[in-house]
C-alpha cells in the first residue's frame, strides 16, 4: 500500500552511523580467524590510531562535495565488500560447526533481497540497537573471563606488522565513509558517527584481542575462529554457555553489515537495479570463495577510497582556494 | 520478497529433512587406545552403556561409533578424553573439530584406556576436577594440552591416573616421555591457582596455604638463561619453617624436573623470558628444550603466616 | 432512487414521499403528522434510534403547547429557531440524504410545509452497552471504565477525564455506505503540526463502504497490510487514551466499537500498562522488564531450543540433554513437528475458547488439560520438555496481548529457520524482524523510537520506570520521536 505523504528519507543520526561503521567492523572481528596475540593488538591499535589521525582532519573540516563521477567507484566497492563479507559468513559457519550453511546461505539471499526493499534507515536504526546488545555482551566477556587470564601470554611472539596491515583488509567500512558524509541532510552525524568508530576500533577491539589473548594464550597455532575459542575457554558457569547468544550477535552483525553494504552499492538507483545488483553480488562471492586472492586488494581500496580520494579532494580545494588569493595579502597592490 | 523469504524458509526444512534427535548418542568419556588400529570405548551419558568400535585412525571416531551403535553420535559434551599410546598425535584435530571442548579433561592410561574404561577403573571428570580443586594436580584441561604442544616447548604435561593417585605425564607429538613426582605435580598445582584448598601434612599439624603471588624472573648471562621462581605465600601452620622447607621442595621440583630434566616448558618460561627483554633465538622445538634443560633454576620463597584471627 | 443533491422542496407531501422513497420504504422510518399553529408538519424518527420520553419531553410536548399561531411556515421556523430551545444539539437540514442522516443518528426531524429547511432535534435513545470494565487491558488500580460503542458516550468518557479546553473533538465520518461515525481527538498546544492533516487527508480517502471496528481503518493508518508490528495502537481505556494525548498523540473513536486508535504508537509501549505508574518504581522496572523477556520468550524459545536440541547439542547442559533424549526416545515424531503441532492445536484450542458461549468455555479448558496435558504425554505422543517449552512460549505470549497476531505468525516461521539452519538461521530471521520492526512508521513516527532513532533522555521511561518526581519534570511529547531531515531533536518544542 504506497504512502500517500512521502517524506523525504531522514538522514541517519549520529548514533546509527557509528552503530552501522562499527557492526561492519565487528563483523569483519568476528569472522576473523587469525589467533589473538599482544602484537595483533598492538597492530591492530596502531592502523586504527593511524586512521585516526589521517582521518580526523577531514571529519573536522566541512565535507568536499563527492563529484558523481566517483560515485559508482564507491558503489562498486560496496558490492566487492558485501561479496567478500558473504564469503567470511560462510567461513564463520563452517568455522563454528554450523548445520548446512549453504542452505543458511540460501536464505540468507531473499531476506538481503527483502531488506533492500526497507529504506536504509531501517538498517540503521537496526544496526543501532544490535549494538547496544552488542556492548552489554562484551561488558560481560572479562566477568566470564577475568579468573582464568594470564598476562604472561601477552607476550607470545607474533608480527605486530602483519597485523597492521591485516587490519586494513577488515576494515572496509572505511571506504564507505566518504559516502555516508556527502549526505546533504546529515553531514555532522556522519562525522560525530565517525569518530565513535574510530573510538572502538582504537580501544574497545584491541582490548578484546589483549583480552582474548590472556585467554587463549599459547593456541596461537590452532585453526579456527578465535573470538569462539575465547567464549569455548570461559563459559559463565557450567550450565550456562554464552556461546549460543554470541553466534546470534556475530551472524546478526554480518547481516545487518551486508545489508548496509547492499543499500550503499544500489544507492540512489531504481528498484529493478536495487535488486539487479545481487547476480554481480553472488557472481563476486562466488570468485572470493573460488579463489580467495582476487580479494587481497580490497584493503588498499578501502584505503583509497577511505581517505585517499577525501585528501586529494580537500588538497585540491585547497589549492583551488589559496590560488584565488593574493600571495602576499598585507602588501596593497600599487596599480 | 516477504514470499521469497518464507519459501525459502519452506524449502530450507525440506532440503534438510526433519533432524532427528531420537537416534543420536552423546558420549561423555571416551577413551582411545592409538596403535596401528585405534580402538574406541565411550560411555554413554544417557543409558550409561559402552559402546566399543575400531578403525584405522582417531579421526574416524564418529564413524566408528556410528558403525557400531547404530546411532549418530555427538561430541559435544565430551568431558573426558582418556588416551593410551601417542596422546597428543591426534588432540589437535579433536580440539579443532570441536569434539573435546577446550575445557575438557585429557587423561593419559599407561595400559589400555579402552580397558580402563571397560572394567570401571577410570577416574571421572568430577574426580580430575576434585584432585584439581584439592591441589593434588594442576588443571592440565584440553587448551593447555594443546597449547604447550603447539606454543610451548612441544612437550606438554598431561594428567595421569595410575590407579591410586592423579600425576602427570609428560608428552609430546610421538609420545609420552616420563612422569612427574608428586612433588612437582603439587608445585604445578599450587602455581596454578585452581585449587580451592591447598593442604599438605607437617610433622604434627596440617599447613593450609591460603594464597599464592608467583612471579618467574630470567636473568642471561651469555647464552644460558636463568628463571628465578619468586613465590610469596601466605599460610596456616603451626610449623612455618617445616612448611616453607616442604613448599621450597615441590616448587624446585615443579620448576626443575619439567623444564631441566625434560625441556618441557610447563611455566610459560618462554614468555617470561620474552617479557624480560630476552631476545628469542628463532628455532625449532628442540632448540627450546635444549635452552630449557641447559638453563638454571632458583626459588626464593617468602612464606607468611596467616593468623586465623 | 439517486437522492444525493436532492433537497426539500417545501411541499410537505412531497418531501415526505421523497423520504420514504430515499428510505426504501424502510420500516424503521416513523413519521407523525402535526398541525402547529395551522401549519402542516411531520415529525420523522427511526425506530429504536430515539429516547421515547425524551422526544415527548423535549419535542412534541413543547410543540403541542407552543400557544402561538404562527403567521406563516417562515414565521414558524423563525420562531422554532429563536424562541424555542428543544434540545442542545439542534441542527438544521436541506439535503435529503442529510435529513436521512440525522434520522439514523437518533434525531427527530420536522419537516414544515412551505419551508426548505427542516429543523433537527438530538434526541438520541438508543440501547447501548453499559460503561463497563474493558475485556482486555485490565488493571489493578486503574479505573474500571471502557470505551463502550457510542463514539458520544466515549467523548464524554474522555471530557470528564480532561476538563481542560485544549483537548478538541472533531466528528467525522467514514464508509461510503455505513456513514460511521468518527471523531479525532487532540490537545491543541501538543500534537504535532501537520499530523492532524495528514490524518484527515488518509481518513476522508478511505475507500471503504463500512467501517465496522478499529481494524478496518488501521491498516490505511498505518500504510501497510502485512505489518508485523502496529504503528497505530488501540486502547479500551479512556484513562490510557487521556494519557496518550496529552503526549501529543491523535485518538480516533469509532461509533460502533470500544476501541479507540491512537496514533502513533511506539513499540515499547505495547510493554506498558497503566498499573505500572501505580506500581513503586522498582516493582514496576522489573515487570517491564520481566515482558521484555516474556517478549523474548514467546517468539524464541521454541526456536532457540529447536536449534540447540538439534544442531547445537554442545551448549545445552548434559543433564538437560540427557532427559531431552529420554524423553524424545519413545516420541513417534521428530522435535520439529512436535513443536509445530502442539503449537498448532495450542491456537485451536485458543481460538475455540474464545468462540465458544461461555457457559460451554470451560469444557475448552478440560478438553485442552487432559487431551495435551494428560493423555497425550503418557501416551508418548509429544514428550513432556516441548510441551514445557510450547506452553511456556504460550504463556509469556499472554503478558504482551498485543502482539498476539505477530507472534503467532512468526513463531513457526522462526522454528522452520531453527530447524534448517540453526541459531544461523535465527540469527538471520531475527535480523530481518529487526530490520522490519525498524522500518515501520507512522506518519513519520518509527515505532523503534525512543530507542532508535536514539533519544537518551526518554530512554529512562523504557528502561526503568523512573519515579514521579522526575517523570513530571521529562513531559514526554511524542513529537520528539518523529524523524527530522537534520540532526536536531526537539525536547519539549525547543529545539536543540
Amino acid at each position: 500500500m504506497s504512502k500517500p505523504h512521502s517524506r523525504p528519507e531522514a538522514g541517519w543520526s549520529a548514533v546509527q552511523t557509528a552503530a552501522v561503521l562499527i557492526l561492519c567492523r565487528l563483523a569483519a572481528f568476528f569472522c576473523a580467524e587469525q589467533p589473538y596475540s599482544a602484537a595483533y593488538a598492538k597492530g591492530m591499535f596502531t592502523a586504527a590510531v593511524l586512521t585516526a589521525g589521517l582521518l580526523l582532519p577531514l571529519l573536522i573540516a566541512p565535507q568536499e562535495p563527492l563529484p558523481d563521477a566517483l560515485r559508482p567507484l564507491y558503489r562498486g566497492f560496496a558490492l566487492l565488500w558485501g561479496s567478500l563479507t558473504l564469503v567470511r559468513l560462510y567461513a564463520l559457519l563452517t568455522a563454528l560447526h554450523s548445520p548446512y550453511p549453504l542452505l543458511t546461505l540460501f536464505l540468507l539471499i531473499p531476506v538481503l533481497l527483502e531488506l533492500q526493499r526497507l529504506p536504509q534507515a531501517a538498517a540503521a536504526r537496526a544496526a543501532s540497537l544490535l549494538l547496544f546488545v552488542t556492548a552489554a555482551a562484551f561488558l560481560l566477556l572479562p566477568v566470564s573471563g577475568i579468573r582464568t587470564a594470564k598476562p604472561v601470554f601477552l607476550h607470545e611472539p607474533d608480527s605486530a606488522g602483519a597485523a597492521f596491515l591485516r587490519e586494513f583488509q577488515q576494515c572496509g567500512e572505511l571506504g564507505l565513509l566518504p559516502l555516508l558524509r556527502s549526505r546533504e541532510n546529515k553531514p555532522l552525524a556522519a562525522s560525530r558517527g565517525a569518530a565513535a568508530w574510530l573510538t572502538v576500533r582504537s580501544a574497545v577491539l584491541p582490548l578484546t584481542v589483549i583480552f582474548g589473548t590472556m585467554q587463549n594464550g599459547r593456541l596461537l597455532h590452532l585453526t579456527g575462529n578465535p573470538f569462539f575459542l575465547l567464549l569455548a575457554r570461559t563459559p559463565l558457569s557450567d550450565a550456562l554457555r554464552t556461546d549460543g547468544i554470541w553466534m546470534l550477535l556475530a551472524v546478526g552483525s554480518t547481516v545487518l553489515c551486508l545489508t548496509a553494504f547492499l543499500h550503499f552499492a544500489a544507492d540512489g538507483t531504481g528498484t529493478r537495479l536495487r535488486y539487479g545488483i545481487f547476480l554481480p553480488f553472488c557472481s563476486f562471492a562466488l570468485l572470493f570463495a573460488a579463489v580467495p586472492e582476487s580479494a587481497s586488494g580490497l584493503g588498499a581500496a578501502a584505503v583509497l577510497l577511505g581517505i585517499g580520494i577525501p585528501w586529494m579532494l580537500r588538497l585540491r580545494s585547497l589549492c583551488a582556494g589559496l590560488r584565488g588569493r593574493p600571495l602576499f595579502p598585507h602588501r596593497r597592490h600599487e596599480g | 520478497m516477504k514470499n521469497a523469504v518464507l519459501s525459502a524458509l519452506f524449502g530450507c526444512t525440506l532440503l534438510t529433512g526433519c533432524t532427528d534427535i531420537r537416534n543420536r548418542l552423546s558420549p561423555d568419556v571416551l577413551a582411545v587406545d592409538a596403535g596401528s588400529r585405534t580402538q574406541f570405548t565411550a560411555h554413554i551419558s544417557q543409558d550409561k552403556e559402552l559402546i566399543s568400535a575400531e578403525a584405522d585412525s582417531p579421526l574416524l571416531m564418529p564413524d566408528a561409533l556410528q558403525t557400531a551403535s547404530g546411532a549418530e553420535i555427538s561430541a559435544g559434551h565430551l568431558s573426558l578424553l582418556a588416551v593410551s599410546g601417542s596422546p597428543c598425535a591426534f588432540l589437535r584435530d579433536y580440539v579443532s573439530r570441536q569434539w573435546l571442548a577446550p575445557t575438557g579433561h585429557v587423561l593419559f592410561v599407561p595400559d589400555s584406556a579402552c580397558a580402563a574404561l571397560s572394567g570401571g577403573g577410570l577416574p571421572t571428570a568430577e574426580q580430575i576436577a576434585a584432585a584439581v580443586s584439592s591441589g593434588q594436580v594442576p588443571c592440565r584441561t584440553a587448551d593447555a594440552v594443546l597449547g604447550d604442544l603447539l606454543g610451548g616447548s612441544g612437550i606438554t604435561a598431561l594428567h595421569c591416573f595410575d590407579g591410586k593417585a592423579f600425576t602427570l605425564a609428560l608428552a609430546d607429538q610421538n609420545g609420552v616421555l616420563g612422569m612427574l613426582s608428586a612433588d612437582a605435580c603439587r608445585g604445578l598445582a599450587l602455581l596454578g591457582k585452581r585449587w580451592d584448598c591447598f593442604s599438605f601434612a607437617q610433622t604434627t599439624g596440617i599447613c593450609t596455604v591460603t594464597a599464592v603471588r608467583a612471579r618467574i624472573y630470567t636473568g642471561q648471562s651469555g647464552k644460558a638463561l636463568t628463571f628465578t621462581l619468586s613465590a610469596d605465600i601466605t599460610c596456616r601452620t603451626g610449623q612455618p619453617a617445616e612448611a616453607e622447607a616442604i613448599l621450597r621442595q615441590m616448587l624446585e621440583a615443579a620448576l626443575t624436573e619439567p623444564a631441566q630434566n625434560a625441556g618441557a616448558d610447563l611455566l610459560f618460561l618462554h614468555e617470561a623470558a620474552l617479557r624480560d627483554g630476552i631476545r628469542e633465538e628463532a628455532g625449532s622445538a628442540e632448540i627450546r628444550q635444549q635452552q630449557l634443560r641447559n638453563a638454571g633454576y632458583r626459588t626464593e620463597i617468602r612464606l607468611k603466616t596467616d593468623s586465623i584471627w | 432512487m439517486e437522492t444525493a443533491f436532492r433537497t426539500l422542496s417545501g411541499r410537505l407531501t412531497d418531501d415526505l414521499a421523497a423520504v420514504r422513497a430515499a428510505s426504501g420504504g424502510s420500516a424503521d422510518l416513523l413519521s407523525a403528522e402535526i398541525t402547529i399553529g395551522g401549519v402542516p408538519c411531520c415529525l420523522l424518527t427511526c425506530e429504536g434510534m430515539v429516547a421515547g420520553g425524551l422526544l415527548a419531553e423535549l419535542v412534541t410536548e413543547p410543540l403541542n403547547q407552543l400557544g402561538f399561531s404562527p403567521s406563516d411556515s417562515a414565521a414558524l421556523l423563525e420562531m422554532l429557531r429563536t424562541r424555542r430551545l428543544f434540545s442542545a444539539d439542534s441542527t438544521e437540514v436541506r439535503e435529503i440524504p442529510a435529513l436521512l442522516k440525522l434520522l439514523y443518528a437518533g434525531f427527530a426531524v420536522l419537516l414544515i410545509d412551505g419551508a426548505g429547511t427542516a429543523p433537527a432535534f438530538g434526541v438520541q435513545g438508543y440501547a447501548s452497552r453499559s460503561i463497563a470494565e474493558p475485556s482486555g487491558e485490565q488493571n489493578i488500580y486503574g479505573a474500571k471504565e471502557g470505551f463502550t460503542e457510542p463514539v458520544r458516550t466515549n467523548m464524554s468518557l474522555l471530557r470528564r477525564r480532561m476538563k481542560s479546553p485544549l483537548l478538541t473533538f472533531e466528528l467525522l465520518s467514514a464508509g461510503t455506505v455505513s456513514q460511521t461515525d468518527l471523531c479525532l481527538c487532540w490537545l491543541r498546544d501538543r500534537v504535532p503540526a501537520g499530523l492532524l492533516g495528514e490524518i484527515r487527508e488518509t481518513l476522508s480517502a478511505l475507500p471503504l463502504e463500512t467501517v465496522l471496528s478499529a481494524g478496518y481503518i488501521r491498516p490505511f493508518l498505518e500504510h501497510s497490510d502485512s505489518a508485523l508490528v502496529h504503528s497505530v495502537g488501540t486502547t479500551e481505556r479512556p484513562d490510557v487514551l487521556c494519557a496518550k494525548l496529552l503526549e501529543g498523540r491523535v485518538g480516533i473513536l469509532i461509533d460502533g466499537t470500544p476501541f479507540a486508535l491512537v496514533i502513533p504508537q511506539l513499540l515499547c509501549e505495547t510493554f506498558q500498562t497503566l498499573d505500572d505508574y501505580n506500581y513503586p518504581p522498582a516493582y514496576a522496572t522489573l515487570l517491564r522488564w520481566l515482558k521484555y523477556a516474556a517478549g523474548l520468550t514467546a517468539l524464541l524459545l521454541p526456536a532457540c531450543y529447536l536449534a540447540v536440541s538439534l544442531h547445537h547439542p554442545a551448549l545445552m547442559h548434559e543433564t538437560l540433554l540427557r532427559l531431552l533424549t529420554e524423553s524424545e526416545q519413545n516420541a513417534p515424531f521428530s522435535l520439529t513437528a512436535e513443536l509445530l503441532g502442539i503449537l498448532f492445536v495450542y491456537e485451536i484450542l485458543r481460538e475455540a475458547g474464545l468462540r465458544l458461549p461461555k457457559a460451554t468455555g470451560s469444557a475448552v479448558g478440560i478438553i485442552g488439560g487432559l487431551l495435551i496435558g494428560d493423555a497425550a504425554v503418557q501416551s508418548g505422543l509429544i514428550s513432556t520438555p516441548v510441551l514445557t517449552v510450547a506452553a511456556l512460549s504460550a504463556t509469556s505470549g499472554f503478558v504482551i496481548p498485543e502482539h498476539h497476531a505477530a507472534l503467532t505468525v512468526l513463531r513457526p516461521l522462526f522454528i522452520l529457520a531453527a530447524s534448517a539452519a540453526g541459531i544461523a538461521g535465527i540469527a538471520v530471521l531475527g535480523t530481518a524482524l529487526l530490520c522490519h520492526v525498524c522500518a515501520t512508521e507512522a506518519f513519520g513516527f518509527p515505532v523503534s523510537a525512543p530507542a532508535a532513532p536514539l533519544l537518551p533522555r526518554r530512554l529512562s521511561d523504557v528502561l526503568a520506570r523512573i519515579g514521579f518526581r522526575r517523570l513530571s519534570q521529562q513531559n514526554f511529547r511524542v513529537s520528539e520521536t518523529r524523524l527530522q531531515p537534520d540532526d536536531t531533536i526537539i525536547y519539549n518544542n525547543n529545539t536543540r
